[in-house]
């Protein structure tokens, strides 16, 4: 299956501000949840994809398309931007049929399938209010609908859950579900590991800028169990140290360091190590002065999203 | 689609929705506001002006002074810094950027649209003010050759400035302000400095279009500010390649600027 | 359950409130500071009213070495006609600050332009004044404080350069006899310059309180100033009369500081107080105005 989405050290900043480091990945067709905190880089990554911004550095092609102001790409992309923003003079079913008729639609085609739109979306009643009188929540769904109403093959959704309550959150899952089985692609971001869960298994893991695990939510978890940690401890007496650490069930290595004051420790399990690490210290009396763990962040951003 | 059809099509339905914004905005209630400015003067001085003033002579004044120097440009910068600039402020530029439409089209439409509003706000507001310095009869008035070419100024005036605005307010994030910067801080000055740095102006190519060189009334200016006017078809060409030149800048910046929006 | 960290973190405040009386300061402060944020705005403002201001001090100090000789030991005719001497060179130098105080109003109007037309407008936008009037803090304080900062500013384009320009006058005149001639003078340029930026501030901010959005409130101020003297000028000609220059804001300020400065007023032929009635009429309406638009902020709308 070829992807929809092919990133090659895609780079992106503001000023100084980093946006996006050095992001590779390749997304196949499916649902696909972009996770990450806050910050991570999501939206700079939409941003790209729907060709709102240009990378700086790297490469990006979407459905084949280079994304930048691609007629061609548009015509089978829908995008739900995270910005609260709307024609606030038109009601939501205008709204949508207008952007409809950009996209090449007749009139009568473009009002059927707007209100077919937001008929999907449950604002059947609504359609006809100005934008303006709208819940945070029905504007949410309105830039849902405009996305999806002209039947695009690939839809991005920008934090599309933020702002809904629990019963609408539902429907627009259903929603999302139902387009994946007409075939269509799905990428939403969220920052709660939980919302993307419910809809998908496959996820992308961003945390500031890069791409720090993919795959499905279970196989990220299990990586993670899997991969030992780092854990460098400075001390007094470090041979002193190693020594002693070597006995303790969860320590799968021990190096010294070239700067003949450090240690290196490979741990499978780091929560575990870090309880028992102030005991074996006092005991071997090694004089630690710092301890410091490099390659937390994938299990510190994880647990972060699992909450 | 081919661009051929589409841009236009697309431009056209832009410019469709864009009257209907412009329509429901508070800022057509000031830019009316701003246009009824000179007739209402004129209906002042018609009345009460001293008796020597003709109504031609009246005309001219608040034809020069207001309504070519203050209103033409201040309607046409207030109603045309937005084009895009609105749009990517209330960030729903997304929305037409993310449709298979000619970028430039959004340009193309949204501008046609203020520049509708902006002449139907200046042919009337000139139309009235020729009327209004009719109110009392004072002798000669203004010919329909006069009040036409204050006409043609004023409306090439409305596009040239329309079209300088939307550009800045494409490429600047303060558009407004160095809009307005230019237009009443550096072409006050240049325009009224004696000397050919006027010739820099679009003020100087308006005048050029309405000024008689045989008036009396002008020969000051001639005189005063030591620069010799072009005919009106001079500065009508001139201006024209101008408009040209900014429609493409503006169209080609369109195109290729990323507009960076805030969540 | 009475929860006992309670008392421990948020201990209960035992004491008197007291009764601060300048709030609009912290508040006129806390909006300088903003403006501080931004150096190129800065820059662009107020490097033009830096610079004259330099080449004025150089050319006050050059004026007094240049014709100061030693007047020690010198009686009767001599010191009279030295002391003649003095008199015209302290008139050549306050006409020089006049000069620089006339050609700063401009940048007056500028940077209180930019840096108050969002003060009010941004606080609607962002809905800050709920946030404002939910502190112990009136109107009139909020009022004041965002004059202070609009202020501020107007004077750094105007009160410090005629100040400084002042200061070295008085420093390179002999025995200190631009500032023992002169004082009322320095006052009358300080006061003068605190009027323009008064009037000029509170018309900005009235303009800022009525528009959503700073760029408007600049647009706003630029359109009335320009209207009101462009305006002035054609129906000035048409009725062969100076009375429409009274609506030009620069007109009637030029007046006021003709009576002040005893300068001759040729082409305003009118009384000063004609000129202080559509100057007060202005002040009043932008009053009024910021009145009732503090007041719809004040109860959240």
């Amino acid at each position: 299956m070829s992807a929809i989405i092919q990133a090659e050290g895609l780079g992106r900043w503001y000023g100084e501000v980093v946006g996006l480091g050095d992001l590779t990945v390749n997304i196949e067709p499916g649902i696909t949840g972009l996770v990450g905190p806050n910050g991570a880089g999501k939206s700079t990554f939409m941003k790209v994809m729907v060709g709102e911004l240009r990378p700086h550095r790297g490469t990006i092609r979407v459905l084949g398309y280079k994304p930048f102001a691609s007629r061609g790409l548009y015509a089978r992309l829908g995008f739900c931007p995270q910005q609260d923003a709307l024609y606030e003079h038109q009601t939501g079913v205008a709204f949508v049929r207008d952007l409809l008729r950009l996209g090449g639609h007749s009139k009568k085609q473009a009002t059927r399938d707007a209100e077919a739109a937001m008929e999907r979306v449950g604002l059947t009643e609504a359609m006809n209010r100005r934008v303006s009188d709208y819940s945070k929540g029905m504007r949410q769904r309105t830039r849902l609908a405009q996305a999806i109403a002209h039947s695009p093959d690939l839809i991005i959704a920008d934090e599309p859950l933020t702002g809904l309550d629990p019963i609408a959150r539902r429907q627009i899952i259903e929603l999302f579900q139902e387009l994946a089985a007409e075939g269509k692609s799905v990428i939403l971001s969220s920052h709660v590991l939980h919302e993307v869960e419910n809809l998908t298994e496959t996820i992308v893991l961003i945390h500031r800028g890069r791409l720090l695990a993919q795959g499905s939510v279970r196989e990220v978890r299990q990586l993670i169990s899997r991969h030992p940690s780092r854990v460098r401890v400075t001390a007094r007496d470090p041979r002193k140290l190693a020594s002693k650490l070597f006995d303790q069930p969860h320590v799968r290595a021990v190096a010294l360091g070239a700067d003949g004051e450090s240690v290196q420790i490979e741990t499978d399990n780091v929560a575990e190590f870090h309880v028992t690490f102030a005991s074996v210290a006092k005991d071997a009396s090694a004089g630690v002065r710092s301890l410091s763990s490099d390659d937390a962040s994938l299990e510190a951003v994880f647990d972060y999203l699992v909450g | 689609m081919s661009s051929l059809i589409a841009m236009p099509r697309a431009a056209f339905l832009i410019y469709r929705l864009h009257i209907g914004m412009i329509l429901g905005s508070r800022r057509s209630l000031a830019a009316i506001g701003l246009a009824a400015i000179p007739p209402l003067l004129a209906f002042l001085a018609s009345n009460f002006a001293p008796d020597n003033q003709t109504e031609n002579g009246i005309f001219l004044k608040l034809g020069t002074f207001v309504l070519i120097q203050f209103v033409v440009p201040m309607l046409s910068v207030a109603l045309g810094v937005g084009v895009i600039a609105d749009e990517a402020e209330s960030r729903t530029i997304t929305f037409p950027f993310t449709r298979p439409i000619p970028r430039m089209s959004l340009f193309l439409g949204r501008w046609l649209a203020a520049l509708t509003a902006i002449l139907v706000l200046i042919a009337s507001s000139c139309i009235l003010t020729a009327l209004f310095v009719q109110v009392k009869d004072r002798g000669e008035p203004p010919t329909n050759e006069v009040v036409q070419s204050f006409l043609q100024a004023a409306l090439l005036g409305g596009v040239v400035y329309s079209l300088g605005s939307a550009v800045v307010g494409v490429l600047l994030k303060r558009g407004l302000i160095f809009a307005l910067g230019y237009v009443f801080a550096v072409e006050a000055l240049l325009a009224n400095v004696p000397g050919s740095s006027q010739s820099l102006t679009v003020q100087y190519h308006l005048r050029s279009m309405f000024i008689d060189k045989e008036a009396p009334i002008w020969k000051f200016l001639e005189e005063a500010e030591l620069i010799k006017f072009l005919t009106p078809e001079e500065a009508m060409t001139k201006m024209a390649f101008t408009t040209a030149v900014l429609l493409v800048v503006g169209c080609v910046a369109v195109s290729r600027k990323q507009f960076v929006l805030a969540a | 359950m009475k929860a006992a960290t309670h008392t421990e973190v948020y201990r209960p405040f035992r004491g008197e409130l007291r009764n601060y009386p300048l709030r609009a300061l912290t508040l006129a402060w806390s909006g300088v500071r903003i403006g501080f944020r931004k150096k190129l705005p800065a820059l662009i403002l107020f490097v033009i009213p830096a610079i004259s201001t330099i080449i004025t001090c150089f050319m006050v100090q050059l004026a007094f070495e240049a014709k100061n000789p030693d007047v020690g030991g010198e009686l009767g005719m001599q010191k009279q006609i030295l002391g003649t001497l003095l008199s015209e060179q302290l008139g050549a130098v306050e006409v020089q600050v006049l000069q620089l105080l006339t050609s700063m109003q401009l940048f007056v109007v500028l940077a209180v332009g930019w840096y108050g037309s969002g003060l009010i407008a941004e606080d609607k936008k962002l809905r800050a004044n709920l946030l404002y009037f939910a502190r112990p803090i009136t109107r009139w304080t909020y009022f004041l404080g965002k004059l202070g900062t609009v202020m501020f500013w107007g004077m750094c384009a105007v009160g410090l350069p005629v100040l400084m320009v002042c200061s070295v006058a008085s420093f390179s005149s002999p025995d200190w006899a631009f500032l023992k001639d002169r004082w009322h003078v320095i006052l009358k340029l300080e006061a003068y310059a605190l009027l323009w930026v008064f009037v000029h501030g509170l018309l900005v901010l009235a303009i800022s309180s009525i528009c959503e959005r700073r760029n408007q409130a600049l647009a706003g101020l630029f359109g009335f100033y320009i209207l009101t003297t462009v305006g002035s000028r054609a129906m000035s000609r048409i009725f062969d009369g100076a009375a429409w220059k009274l609506i030009s804001i620069p007109e009637n300020f030029q007046r006021i500081s003709d009576s002040m400065f005893g300068l001759q007023s040729g082409d305003r032929p009118w009384g000063l107080e004609a000129s202080l009635w559509p100057l007060g009429i202005l002040v009043l309406v932008c009053a009024v105005v910021l009145q009732g638009q503090t007041r719809k902020m004040e109860i959240g709308r």
